[in-house]
Parts: structure tokens; C-alpha cells; sequence
């Protein structure tokens, strides 16, 4: 059965009542109107229990009607889109919502864990700190548990987000933030004079303190049509700006699709902003804060700006007779606003001893108004029946009947955004409020958040900002526009009060159940400091950091402390402003699309040919293929035995490849590697190995020369982009003098490695142009020729150590080179091979990669002593010969094999070596390890104290994870063919 | 020599077609066919470089942020002292050996390591501004502008050809198809048209 | 986010560079001792206030900028190219 909207009020508001919305809460239908909150179209049902306290589980109702609300939050939605910690005063109302309460078990009205309300003296600011400290092993499976499950805010969605989010990338002279009378007179300002402007409002409809104002809503819709037809503004609603960061960079997120029952095909749920802005104009309105007292987080207590909210915008009535506590004129508004619209107003209690003008107006309505007056006590608890009041510094209580609180202790401008860019705040006596200070960053407030009070005031404040923001860019054109009638002369100043102290419980922070005796008992325990005491209570830190009643704590300290607010200061405002979910700042980066892929020239012949793929940075590489999706040693043994026994084919195309030209391409070269490539002739290939300035490996490969002055350096897979930003750093910093120039090629060309004994005749069959015999094209040699049509470049060069030819092909023509080969090799027993068998291949020969190329090994460490030249500078020279990196002891490269040649006992990387079975003295570490095909047992690279003088010695691999121990044999690295006779075949 | 057919970078996905939502105005992707060299100048060559382009392409060689278009053809600034010429596709490798190259002026084939995509549509800017954190409005970007930045953490050229507004975006092979499949993502919501390679 | 005004390419914003350490560091010429190559890659300040430090233009012109920032408050007060001499205002 549906609830009736019981509370809703026979006209008025701006909501569409022609159209109806149906929705549920906790599995209740409800229905409300175009134009509802989630918390008005409760309201209008009157339901006024929303949510249950953090610590107490006390009962909650609407306080505000905005984002600061703290108490009101639940879950939107169900299953994959369940949203947690959602503020029913800003969700939009749409067909078929479905809305749950949070923080509660088993149900709402009956809240098992309520009990804490009872138990509460037991549990103090920092009661978690002091009780759950020992022992420490507790924590994990004890403690935690027990408070998640009792204080748990609501439940993340587990399954996976089915909706879509995106970020966009804007630019703007003028962003204004806020979309109230300031906010709009700025665009409309800055817009015609020429700037680009962006308004974002966090609100569905943009008005900001207008939409409360009926009889200014034609100039709203006036500067709105004006606004709509500038084609340099964009209007932004639904979207809070939550950061304001360095440079003049905003962020905001746009709730595109939060409102519609599922985001439109090919839409998003929401969108992240990054907006940067050369002016800001900052109308953020200001909140109203609330009063501390003896049960002031009852339902049915709210700030009085909320209550005439719900009775003007949204045409519901919060209440049935109401009490208006307050310290300032402003809240007379809400009085009347209530009283006008038919809900009786039992009184005014008002903590000012002075007459006002106001009070005179009251009366005029028939307001009772109960001057130097405090509400002292709230009676009732889910649902509210009456208040206590007395005089100031009376005790004599006096009871009145009511059914709603509206509480006004002043205004807080929204100086959130402001502080992010750690602009000191500024305190105002007359309002009791900390005001934007001097601007840091290119931002002007506007409106109340800068302290102006008022409509028309507001409007007047916001079009000199927009007009100052435009003109400080140069742009001055432009044409006046009208401002709102100014409204009735109205007073901002308040009398400060804080704090009604009498017995019970009296709220600070709603939502984290802070009290002000908790921020007394911060201090009594030498939490003095605002940041300190915020910590220790969590006052300030729940989902609207403090934006409600932040100011409370802080005021309450500062009485305690003996000093003035001012001095005590609030907590420094971070972002975010409200919360964002984790899917907007996700964007598109989820899932597969957290980075993007990069392929090879030959990328889907891996695909179509049955290539099981592994990311190696944005790479995805074969690992091995196999038809059938075997796993296990088997597909890489036979491809690792074809290449030692006849033919196999690898992409390489991955290998860095940088073209280097100039004059001093040479010399250059000299300095980058450890070893001379001046003196390499043309034609010829040479391997090198580059160090960093602290003398450690850098990065190692072939490198070829082309002509007299160019070369093509080859990097590894890994670092191809840092060994470019390397060279660029010594030549541009270092060397500026050098005439050199480079660039990356390693897109431009395919590039495969056909290596194995057959691997001659297996080119010779497609290979046109150039004579590959041993004696014409011998190792390290480079040469030009044609496959298939298509221009490649050979490198005669191995890694797996057998007689192998690079061979690099423009990427275009990748698969047509590697479909010839292929078939050239066919009578040959030619198979393509894998990251896997390619890894194989180059332990069994003893060649360095990465697990060796850690960053921590010197050339002398890897066995390449010999490659340091002995004249010249080159990077690294002097830092890597240090006396400690010369010790004997320090790791150094080998060679280790099973002794057992079977593959019984496994050897495994990042095993210890050590000289006996037990020992837990670490000799040094295994690198790589792998099955070999040519000796048939584990064998690997090891890292080891005085590796090359225990050649020989059998010593042990141990993996206490495992409890494993392999007895091994230290050997040269080169496990096949020292000599290097295969590579020169 | 003449070349063989060449697979596109852009892969077997991107097949012509039209996508996304329906209605609206498309935005129209189109691999552009063309042959790509970088011309990098040593010091006090940036003249002899201009001479050698403008000889061999006609086209005049811009300065920073700049794109020197001319018919099908264009010379693009990427960094101090260095370009892309880009023309239309003709034999393999003919541009570069036409530019030939000295000691102080380098001329290295990219024809395969990039390759050009072109985005048309009145959408065009808003599906790119999804990615692009240059500002690609008209006051500051007007047509024969370029600018090089990380899209997706792809490193691309956006070449802004007219008013409509049209763009031409440089990529690395490599990432084709990855960027690709971002900007077939940014612009679903407006609707959008591969066209044949051209 | 910072944004830095590259000489060459405009105000981009930080994504677009990577950090490269504090400029000031100068190669010590070949012949340099041990103590010169030890303090050209290990001997850092850690000032609070200005710094003068690399950042390199990686997704645009691929240039190397020394760029004057304040570490307290990421203002940056000047982007120069390599080889222009920079003051750096004191702290």
C-alpha cells in the first residue's frame, strides 16, 4: 500500500504535482512529484525516522535540506548499483527509486544496537583508542569485527558497477561556483563581457537561495534565458565543484544520470570535471548552523532554514507546530514562512535579550517570541512532542508543546573551496562566522559566502566579482542587466551562542555522535589543538566534514581552552567538499581499460595462431602458443628445442629502437655506453650495456651502424623510454653541444628473431638481395634486403645463442615478412616461439635480462668488467668503480645447475644459496631458473658472494617457503656453448 | 619499389561502420592514408631544413604549436628544430629518400611508426576534450594549430584542420587500436561513423 | 595539479611532464673526482621555498625545462629551457 503524502501542503513549492513518482524505502512505497528530494517526498509522507546514529544508534531524521546533511544518508538502488552514504536532501526523486535505510539491524524502529544509547556514558571520545589498545594481535579478529559490524556506515555494492562514468577536461576563463542570485549575476557579468564561463550549481535546479523566493523567480528565469543564450556559457547543474587545487585547477563531479531510473544508452552515471579556471568566482552560499542542546539530534529538529525550504520549494509541511530557537533575525524568515503557510508557530525563543524589529513582526502574525530565552530540553525520542525552555542563565523550566525545532545559531559562508587553496580565514564578529580570507589563487567570493546577506545585495556583490573576473582578463566589454528588487532590510548579525548547557546529551557532529562534553573531555586530556581534539572525538570528520556544526566544536573548545574561536580556529578544509564515489574518480580506467594496450605489428597473427598472451607493461606478448590451451612445460620445451635443434620464429618486435644521426652521433654513443662505438664500422652490429651516473646497469643491447654518422641503438622491451629521456637528459642538459638527433622508431618497424642451426636455409628460401653465407654476412653483421616484396633490414645478432637473424620489417608489412619466413621455413621444421621459450633460451646461454638487470648490479657484478673502457667519459664510469662496489664479496653473476639431471627437484627463482643443506646464511640468490632442453634439468643465473671463484663447488638452492633444497653446481653462466661457435655457424 | 598492401595499425575491429547512439550529428573517424617523415634539424639548420621540405613537398616549415597546411599535405612542428611531413601515401619510402638527409639534418621514415587518424563532426572537440588536457577551444586553438599530449596515456598530435571542427590525430602505431577503443567509448553518446581508410 | 608554461609548447598541465630532481646539480667534467660524481647524483637540499628543479616535457616537445617552483606552495615562478641561466629568489 502506498503512503499517502500526508504532510504535503495544498499548493506551493516548485514541484511538478501533475506528474507523481512512485518509490520505496525500505521496502515501502511511497510517492512524491517532479521536483522531490528523496528527503521532501519522505517528508511529505511524514516520515521524519530516516537513519540511525553512528556510535549510539540514536534515531535521525532530516536535519538539513542540502548536502551538509548529516544524518539523512542511505542506500540508493540495489545489487551492483547500491550506493551507500547517499544524503536523501539532494537525491533527486525519480519513478521507481528504491531507498533504504543504513546503520540499523534488524529494522529501523527497532534497533537492537540502540542499546549503546544506554551504555553511552561508557562510551567516550576516544573510547576505541583507549579500549581496544592490548593486546595488539586482538585487533584483527576480535575488535575490528565486532565494531564494523556495529558501527558500519552503509554496505559498498560487491559486485560489479554495471553503469559508466567519464571524465572530461574543461578550460574557462570564469568559473562560477553556485548558482544562487550572486552566482548568477557573475556569469551573467562575465559572460557578457566575453569570457568563457562556466556555472556549476550542486543543486538539480539552478537558483541556489532564489528558488526559496517565489516572487523573484521571472529575473531567475530572465538571467537564466540570458545565460542560455550566451554561446561561450555553459550551465552545469547537478554538479559539485569539490576541490579546488593548486594553479586554478577545480574538480567537480556531474551526476548526469543520477536522477533517471538507468543511465540512457551510451550515457553515463556520472562525469568527473577538471576545470581549469584564470578567474573563480566563488557564490557558495552559506549554511546555517545548528545550536547545541540537550537532545538536539531528535527527529524533528532541523536548522529553520531547512523547514522553509521544505514549505517554499518542496510544498511540505515539516511539522505540525512548531518552535523557532535561534540568535538572529534571519530566522524570523522561517517563522513566517511556516505560520504563512498554516503550520502553527508555538513560539520564537529567541537568546537575544534586546527587542528586534522582527519580534514586532511576530506579533503582528501572533508569534509568541520568548526573548533571552533557551531550549533547554527536547522530550521525546523517535518522534518529538515538546521542548523545555528557559531564560538564558535561568533554571525555572517551562514546557511548550511542539512537533518540529527549527534551530538557527547564524550562518557559515561556504568558505570550503576557498580554504583548499590555503587561504587563511578571516573572523567576523558580527556574524560569528570565519569569512574567505585573502585570495591565494585567482578566486573572489561572492554573495553570503563572502558575508553579504540579502538578495539583492547578493546579486549586486555577484555581478562586481563576475565583472572583476572578466575584467582581469582583459575582457571589459559588455552590457548592464537588471538586479532583483531589493528585499526587506534584514540584519545578519547574531548574538554567538553555541552551547545550552543542561543535562543530557548535546550534539556537536550528528553523525559521528560527538558531543560537547566529548570536545571538554578532549581537552581534559590534552587534545587541545582544533586538529588534535578533531581527531581524537571525530568531530568534523564524518561525510560533511563539518560543514553542519563544525563551528560547534570548535566553539565549545575554545570556551574550554579560555581563548576565542578565532585563535582556536577549525579544522582545515580538504577535499572533497561532499563525498564522490570511487566510480566517478575511476572514470574509464576500470576493468581492461585501467591502461591501454599496446600490440605489435603482429599482434593478431599471435591472436588468430593461437598466442596464450601475458601484459608485460602495456605489451601483451605470447607467452607460448597452443591450440589447445595447455598450460605447463610442454608447449615451451618444444618450442625452446626447436630453435636449439632447427628453426623458430619470435616477436621482438617490442625491443626499443632509437635512430641516432649527427656528427657526434658517435661520440654520443661513447658516452652513453660503457664500451666504444666510434669505432664500430659500418654494417656491423655491437652489443652494449649503459649505466646510470651511480654506476649501477641501466640497460643493455645491440646497437648497429648505419652510416658513418648514424646508428640504431636497440634498448630492452623495458626500459625503451627511460633510455630516451636519458639521452635526452645528457644531451640537453649535460652535452647541449653534441650535434646529434634522435627519435624513437620502435613503431615503425616489426621486428622477429629467426634463430637455430637451420635458421640459413630456412632465410634463404624467401630471403632476396642479400647473401647470407657465413662468409658474406657474418655475426654482427647488418645488411638491407627483400622478403616477399617487402624492404627489411637483417641483424645477424642472437640472444638465444644459436645462429640467429633479426629481421625488422616496416610495421605494415610485419605479417607478410613473418607468414613468409614461415613458409620458407616450413621444410625446415620451423615453429614460432614465445616470451616463455625466448626466456629459456637466453638462461641456458647465459644472457643478462631483467631479474639480473635489477638496478642493483654493477658491470663488474654481471661479469662485463671488460666492457668499461679505460679512456673517454661515459656515464656511470666514476661512480661504478667505488672501492665497496669492487669487494670480492659482493654477488656477482654464475651459472647454477642441478646436480641431479632430472627435473625431479625443482629449482626456483629467488631461491638462497647456501653451503649447506640447513644453513640459513645466504651465499646469494637465484635469478632466473628455467628447464633446460640442452641439459635436460634446472639449471639458471645466480647472484653470489665470490660467484666466480666457486666455480665448481656444489653448494645448496634453498626455498624455505617450500621446503625445498636442491643441491647445485656453480658454473660459468653460459651453460651452452661458452665458445660462442653456434652464434658464428 | 612498389609496396605491398600494409595491414592497418587500427586493426581487424575497426571495420566501417556506424556506431554508438543513433540520431544527432556523427562524429566521422577516418584512417587517412599517408606516408609520415620526421625531419629533425641540427643547430643553425632550421633554414636548410625549410629549403630541403619546401623543394621536396612545397610545404614551408612552421614554427612552434603550428601546422603548415597545404592541400592533402602538411608539415607539423613537434619540438624545437623538429617536424613531421606528411603527405599522402605514395611509393614506400619515397618521401624519406626525396628528403634525403645530411650530417645536420636528420630525415627518418615514420610512415609505419605513426599513423594519422581523422575525427570530423561537430562533436569532434567535445569527444576529444574526454582525454585531451589542451584546450581545444577556437579562441586559443584555431585551425593550423598542433599540440602534443597524453590522451589515455597515449602520446598524440591533435592537428586542428578547420572550423567544423576537424582534427587530425597523429598516433603511435603501437597504441592505435587502444586509442581506438578509447575514442570509440567518448564518443557513443553522440554517435559515430568509421569510414574507410582514405 | 601543477600547471607548467612550457616555453615551447604553453601552459600544460602536470600529467604531461615527469620530474626530473633538482636542477642545480651540474655534471662534474670528466676528469672530476670521486667526492664531484658522489655529489652530483647523491648531495640533495631539501629546501622549503624555492627550487629549482627538471621537468621533462614527456607527452609534448620532449624537452628537459628547469623549472623555479616553491615547495611549500607549488608556485611556480619561472619554466625556462635547459640552457638558460635561472635565478632562484631566496626563500
Amino acid at each position: 500500500m502506498t503512503q499517502p503524502q500526508t504532510h504535503r501542503l495544498a499548493y506551493g513549492g516548485r514541484i511538478d504535482r501533475s506528474r507523481t513518482l512512485r518509490f520505496t524505502f525500505d521496502g515501502r512505497a511511497y510517492e512524491g512529484h517532479p521536483g522531490d528530494t528523496l528527503a521532501s517526498a519522505l517528508m511529505a509522507s511524514g516520515e521524519r525516522l530516516i537513519g540511525r546514529s553512528f556510535k549510539y544508534h540514536r534515531p535521525r531524521g532530516i536535519v538539513t535540506a542540502g548536502p551538509e546533511e548529516p544524518c539523512a544518508l542511505v542506500e540508493l538502488r540495489t545489487g551492483a548499483c547500491r550506493e551507500p552514504n547517499t544524503r536523501a536532501t539532494v537525491a533527486e526523486l525519480y519513478d521507481g527509486l528504491e531507498a533504504n535505510s543504513q546503520n540499523r539491524w534488524p529494522s529501523l524502529a527497532l534497533d537492537i544496537s540502540a542499546i549503546n544509547q544506554l551504555v553511552g556514558r561508557f562510551l567516550p571520545a576516544g573510547f576505541y583508542y583507549k579500549t581496544f589498545m592490548w593486546p595488539a594481535s586482538f585487533w584483527e579478529k576480535v575488535y575490528e569485527p565486532i565494531i564494523r559490524r556495529a558501527a558500519g556506515l552503509g554496505r559498498a555494492a560487491t559486485a560489479t558497477d554495471p553503469d559508466e562514468y567519464e571524465s572530461i577536461q574543461a578550460h574557462c576563463d570564469v568559473l562560477v561556483v553556485g548558482s544562487g542570485a550572486a552566482g548568477l549575476a557573475a556569469a551573467r557579468a562575465a559572460g557578457a563581457a566575453g569570457a568563457r564561463v562556466i556555472l556549476a550549481d550542486q543543486d538539480f535546479e539552478l537558483g541556489g537561495g532564489l528558488l526559496l523566493e517565489p516572487e523573484q523567480e521571472p529575473w531567475r528565469q530572465g538571467m537564466l534565458a540570458a545565460l542560455s543564450g550566451m554561446p561561450e556559457v555553459r550551465l552545469l547543474p547537478r554538479t559539485t565543484v569539490f576541490g579546488f587545487y593548486e594553479h586554478d585547477v577545480l574538480g567537480a563531479v556531474e551526476r548526469v544520470s543520477d536522477h533517471l531510473p538507468v543511465p540512457p544508452e551510451h550515457g553515463v552515471r556520472q562525469r568527473v570535471w577538471t576545470i581549469r579556471a584564470r578567474q573563480t568566482v566563488l557564490a557558495t552560499g552559506s549554511t546555517e548552523r545548528p545550536i547545541a542542546f540537550p537532545n538536539n539530534d531528535r527527529p524533528g529538529v532541523m536548522l529553520a532554514s531547512a523547514a522553509m525550504t521544505y514549505v517554499r520549494r518542496f510544498g511540505v509541511r515539516p511539522g505540525e507546530r512548531a518552535v523557532i530557537f535561534a540568535n538572529n533575525d534571519i530566522a524570523y524568515n522561517a517563522a513566517f514562512a511556516l505560520h504563512d503557510a498554516g503550520i502553527a508557530v508555538a513560539a520564537i525563543v529567541d537568546v537575544r535579550k534586546k527587542d528586534s524589529k522582527r519580534a514586532a513582526a511576530a506579533a503582528d502574525r501572533g508569534i509568541a517570541v520568548k526573548l533571552g530565552s533557551v531550549i533547554s530540553d527536547v522530550k521525546g525520542s523517535r518522534d518529538i512532542h515538546g521542548i523545555s525552555f528557559r531564560s538564558v542563565n535561568g533554571t525555572a523550566e517551562r514546557v511548550l508543546d511542539a512537533d518540529l525545532v527549527c534551530v538557527s545559531g547564524g550562518w557559515n559562508p561556504a568558505v570550503h573551496l576557498q580554504s583548499h587553496t590555503r587561504a587563511r580565514l578571516t573572523w567576523d564578529n558580527d556574524l560569528a562566522a570565519f569569512l574567505p580570507g585573502k585570495p591565494v589563487q585567482a578566486e573572489r567570493s561572492a554573495g553570503s559566502a563572502a558575508g553579504v546577506f540579502g538578495i539583492a545585495r547578493c546579486a549586486a556583490d555577484g555581478a562586481k566579482a563576475g565583472l572583476e573576473a572578466a575584467a582581469a582578463l582583459g575582457f571589459r566589454d559588455g552590457a548592464a542587466f537588471e538586479l532583483p528588487m531589493p528585499d526587506a532590510e534584514i540584519d545578519p548579525k547574531v548574538k554567538p551562542f553555541w552551547e545550552v548547557k543542561a543535562k543530557g546529551k548535546a550534539f556537536v557532529d550528528l553523525q559521528n555522535d560527538v558531543t560537547t562534553d566529548d570536545i571538554r573531555l578532549a581537552h581534559r586530556e590534552g587534545y587541545t589543538h582544533i586538529e588534535h581534539a578533531k581527531r581524537y572525538t571525530t568531530h568534523s570528520m564524518a561525510t560533511d566534514q563539518g560543514r553542519f556544526s563544525g563551528i560547534l566544536g570548535t566553539a565549545v573548545l575554545a570556551e574550554a581552552r579560555g581563548e576565542t574561536i578565532e585563535k582556536v580556529g577549525v579544522p582545515t578544509f580538504r577535499p572533497y567538499v561532499t563525498p564522490v564515489t570511487w566510480g566517478a574518480m575511476a572514470g574509464r580506467h576500470a576493468g581492461h581499460h585501467l591502461q591501454p594496450v599496446r600490440r605489435t605489428p603482429l599482434h593478431h597473427w599471435h591472436v588468430r595462431n593461437h598466442g596464450i598472451f601475458l601484459e608485460t607493461g602495456l605489451w601483451m606478448r605470447p607467452l607460448y602458443y597452443s591450440a589447445t590451451r595447455e598450460t605447463g612445460w610442454d608447449p615451451i620445451l618444444k618450442e625452446a628445442r626447436a630453435v636449439r635443434q632447427a628453426v623458430g620464429i619470435c616477436d621482438v618486435s617490442t625491443l626499443g629502437k632509437i635512430d641516432i644521426q649527427g656528427r657526434d652521433a658517435g661520440m654520443f654513443m661513447d658516452r652513453l655506453y660503457t664500451n666504444t662505438f666510434s669505432t664500430l664500422a659500418v654494417g656491423k652490429a655491437r652489443y652494449g650495456l649503459m649505466l646510470r651516473e651511480d654506476g649501477m646497469v641501466f640497460d643493455d643491447g645491440t646497437t648497429s651502424r648505419l652510416s658513418e654518422n648514424r646508428y640504431l641503438m636497440t634498448t630492452t622491451t623495458a626500459k625503451a623510454a627511460e633510455v630516451l629521456a636519458h639521452m635526452e637528459f645528457y644531451h640537453q642538459t649535460v652535452w647541449p653541444d653534441l650535434d646529434v638527433r634522435y627519435c624513437t622508431v620502435t613503431d615503425q618497424w616489426a621486428q622477429m628473431s629467426v634463430a637455430g642451426p637451420k635458421t640459413r636455409l630456412a632465410l634463404q628460401g624467401c630471403v632476396e638481395g642479400l647473401d647470407l653465407s657465413n662468409e658474406a654476412f657474418p655475426f654482427m653483421g647488418v645488411g638491407d634486403a627483400t622478403i616477399a616484396g617487402c624492404p627489411v633490414r637483417i641483424y645477424r645478432v642472437s640472444f638465444s645463442g644459436e645462429m640467429a637473424y633479426e629481421v625488422a620489417t616496416p610495421a605494415g608489412y610485419g605479417e607478410r615478412v613473418w607468414e613468409a619466413i614461415l613458409e620458407a621455413g616450413k621444410p625446415h621444421g620451423i615453429l614460432p616461439y614465445g616470451l616463455e621459450a625466448l626466456g629459456l633460451l637466453r638462461i641456458e646461454k647465459g644472457h643478462v635480462a631483467g631479474p639480473e638487470l635489477n638496478g642493483q648490479t654493477t658491470a663488474r657484478d654481471l661479469g662485463f668488467d671488460k666492457m668499461m673502457k679505460k679512456k673517454g667519459d661515459f656515464i656511470g664510469r666514476v661512480n661504478g668503480e667505488r672501492p665497496r662496489l669492487m669487494d670480492s664479496d659482493r654477488p656477482r653473476l654464475v651459472g647454477i645447475r642441478a646436480v641431479d639431471p632430472s627435473f625431479e627437484k625443482r629449482l626456483r627463482g629467488g631461491a638462497h644459496i647456501v653451503d649447506r643443506p640447513n644453513s640459513k646464511a645466504s651465499l646469494g640468490w637465484a635469478t632466473s631458473i628455467t628447464r633446460s632442453v640442452e641439459l635436460e634439468r634446472w639449471l639458471g643465473l645466480a647472484m653470489v658472494r665470490n660467484g666466480p671463484d666457486r666455480i665448481g663447488q656444489r653448494l645448496y638452492a634453498t626455498y624455505p617457503l617450500k621446503n625445498e633444497v636442491v643441491e647445485i653446481e656453480i658454473c660459468s653462466p653460459h651453460h651452452v656453448d661458452p665458445e660462442n661457435l653456434r652464434v658464428r655457424a | 619499389m612498389s609496396a605491398p598492401d600494409r595491414l592497418s595499425p587500427f586493426g581487424p575491429e575497426a571495420k566501417p561502420g556506424r556506431h554508438g547512439a543513433a540520431g544527432g550529428t556523427p562524429v566521422l573517424m577516418t584512417e587517412r592514408k599517408v606516408d609520415i617523415v620526421q625531419v629533425m634539424a641540427g643547430r643553425d639548420a632550421n633554414a636548410k631544413a625549410a629549403n630541403l621540405v619546401k623543394d621536396a613537398t612545397g610545404l614551408a616549415l612552421p614554427g612552434p604549436r603550428k601546422v603548415e597546411i597545404a592541400g592533402d599535405a602538411m608539415a607539423i612542428w613537434i619540438q624545437p628544430s623538429g617536424w613531421l611531413v606528411i603527405r599522402p601515401r605514395g611509393e614506400e619510402g619515397a618521401l624519406a629518400k626525396k628528403l634525403g638527409g645530411s650530417d645536420d639534418i636528420a630525415v627518418v621514415d615514420q610512415g609505419h611508426g605513426r599513423c594519422v587518424l581523422r575525427l570530423t563532426g561537430a562533436h569532434a572537440g567535445e569527444v576529444l576534450a574526454k582525454g585531451s588536457r589542451v584546450d581545444l577551444h577556437p579562441r586559443v586553438f584555431p585551425p593550423g594549430s598542433v599540440a602534443t599530449t597524453s590522451i589515455d596515456h597515449i602520446t598524440v598530435m591533435i592537428v586542428k584542420l578547420d572550423a567544423v571542427p576537424s582534427f587530425d590525430l597523429v598516433l603511435p602505431s603501437n597504441f592505435a587500436e587502444a586509442f581506438l577503443d578509447w575514442l570509440r567509448m567518448s564518443a557513443a553518446e553522440f554517435g559515430y561513423e568509421i569510414r574507410p581508410a582514405a | 595539479m601543477l600547471r607548467i608554461d612550457c616555453p615551447w609548447c604553453g601552459t600544460r598541465d602536470e600529467a604531461e611532464f615527469k620530474y626530473g630532481g633538482d636542477a642545480t646539480a651540474k655534471r662534474p667534467p670528466a676528469e672530476g673526482d670521486g667526492a664531484a660524481f658522489y655529489e652530483f647524483v647523491y648531495d640533495r637540499g631539501n629546501p622549503k621555498g624555492w627550487h629549482q628543479e627538471w621537468w621533462h616535457h614527456v607527452a609534448g616537445c620532449r624537452q628537459w625545462l628547469k623549472v623555479v617552483r616553491h615547495t611549500v606552495t607549488h608556485e611556480i615562478r619561472s619554466v625556462a629551457k635547459a640552457t638558460d641561466d635561472v635565478t632562484v629568489p631566496p626563500a
